[in-house]
């Protein structure tokens, strides 16, 4: 009904026809999502904040030969990801980690609360180990939770690409999260402590 | 089948960890998807790495997603603005209406000192992010020194995030400086319907860095009530004498242009006052 219910594809075709404003009120919409895989593909916030910006000048200026195969916000995404890979090629830097933690200020509270956090900085200096494609592979499929099918347009290679890259990422992440052993490691003797009584089958047990 | 699993896995006899995730991650295909599946369905070691990776995916799933920095979001929406702003209009362009003519004139001459309104805007805005540049504006200088200054704190590290609410406050407390700036020029009815065409067809005369923000603009935008079709330019004016904003809207050919009082710029949130509907 009024301006602000347009579609994207209605946004970028309103920008391209001249529309002085559709495509800010477009980026408003998405940029947290983009900033977020640029930050987490990057690893590093100037990093991150100059792909974006880039990115979303080329995609200012490239908007007119959208053609409308894939979503605006595959489209979006695959301008973002490409601006932050080839911006890691250019300059080989090696991530500094200073990732979210900048968010609200939760209090110091309760024990739980902390471990959480703890937790998630765990989880994304893991993810910080992995390398530039494979690590934007798994942001976007397991983090973001796009599809493989929406993921390789955005990353520009074949859908079993991505299913591998995420493939080799998620046995990392499982070593470096501790859920498994390093598979170069001796096998295991000793299995874990118990579950407790009535929880599963000896078999779980003997199985670590 | 044991066979094939001394072939593919390591000496254990169990699938290694590669395979299972190409598995787990839907790599494998027919034969050997089949292989490693009955394998790991008599193996609790391989099921219990299976469920490792459906762990991690849970992890990964759970990342809450960052915030983007004010700092960066301010620094888009400057790019972007710069943007617009540089562009060429498309719509009124090639009318050869000579009383058109006369109007563009007067608009390409409110256009440049409007420019220079822009970069002086958008440096003020990565001051109060950065602070660490004021001394360079301080100096006054022309348009051209001050978005140099702009683009250049552009490409320095993100400034502090204490500094941001000085963005904010320098974005909002733009009406206040309104003595300062250029005259914003002032129509009745009949002059603003006269100057449609070349306002839509200029776009976004920053004349006010309230409107410039994308997202007072954009609560501003839709709470016009009536508004149609896609908004062609918003401009700071001055109506019949008083400070408003218009926002000119294009529903096919017909441009109308909302008058709307200037507190629509300053709340966001609140519904817009229409003054007048001009088309």
């Amino acid at each position: 009904m009024t301006a602000a219910e347009r579609s994207d594809a209605d946004l970028l075709r309103a920008h391209a026809a001249g529309d002085a404003f559709a495509f800010e009120e477009l980026v408003r919409r998405h940029r947290d999502r983009l900033w977020a895989v640029a930050l987490r593909t990057t690893r590093d916030r100037d990093e991150a904040a100059d792909a974006l910006q880039d990115a979303l000048i080329s995609a200012y200026k490239a908007a007119g030969s959208f053609r409308g195969d894939s979503a605006v916000t595959t489209w979006l995404h695959r301008i973002v990801v490409n601006a932050c890979l080839d911006r890691m090629r250019r300059r080989q830097t090696r991530a500094t980690v200073q990732l979210p933690e900048e968010g609200p200020h939760e209090p110091a509270d309760s024990r739980d609360r902390v471990a959480e956090r703890d937790t998630r900085m765990v989880v994304e200096e893991a993810l910080g180990q992995l390398p530039a494609e494979q690590r934007a592979a798994i942001v976007l499929v397991d983090v973001e939770g796009w599809s493989v099918a929406e993921t390789a347009v955005m990353l520009g290679v074949p859908e079993g690409t991505v299913k591998s890259r995420c493939a080799r990422g998620r046995a990392r992440l499982a070593v470096l999260l501790g859920h498994l052993r390093n598979p170069d490691e001796p096998a295991p003797v000793a299995p874990r402590s118990s579950g407790g009584p009535g929880t599963g089958p000896s078999s779980r047990e003997e199985a670590r | 089948m044991t066979a094939d699993e001394r072939r593919t896995g390591p000496p254990t006899g169990h699938s290694d960890l590669d395979t299972l995730a190409d598995l787990h991650a839907g790599v494998l295909e027919g034969r050997s998807a089949e292989r490693v599946r009955e394998h790991v369905d008599g193996c609790p070691q391989c099921a219990a790495t299976l469920e490792a990776l459906d762990a991690v995916q849970g992890q990964l799933h759970s990342l809450p997603a960052p915030a983007m920095p004010a700092a960066v979001a301010a620094r888009l929406d400057a790019a972007l603005a710069d943007l617009r702003t540089d562009r060429p209009a498309r719509t009124g362009a090639t009318a050869a209406d000579p009383e058109d003519e006369l109007a563009r004139a007067r608009l390409r001459r409110g256009r440049r000192l409007s420019r220079a309104v822009v970069a002086a805007a958008a440096a003020v805005v990565v001051i109060a992010a950065g602070g660490a540049i004021a001394s360079v504006v301080g100096g006054g200088g022309t348009s051209e020194t001050t978005s140099g200054a702009g683009g250049q704190a552009a490409g320095a590290p993100a400034p502090p995030q204490s500094a941001v609410p000085g963005a904010k406050s320098a974005e909002g407390g733009s009406l206040a400086n309104d003595s300062a700036r250029p005259a914003v020029p002032d129509y009745d009815r009949a002059s603003l319907r006269a100057a449609l065409p070349t306002i839509a067809a200029q776009g976004a005369v920053p004349q006010a860095t309230s409107v410039e923000s994308p997202t007072v603009r954009a609560a501003c935008a839709t709470s016009i009530p009536g508004a149609q079709g896609a908004l062609r330019a918003a401009q700071r004016i001055r109506y019949e004498g008083r400070p408003a904003y218009v926002f000119v809207y294009a529903d096919g050919d017909r441009l109308t242009g909302f008058v709307v009082t200037e507190t629509c710029g300053s709340a966001p949130g609140r519904p817009a006052t229409v003054l007048d509907t001009v088309s």
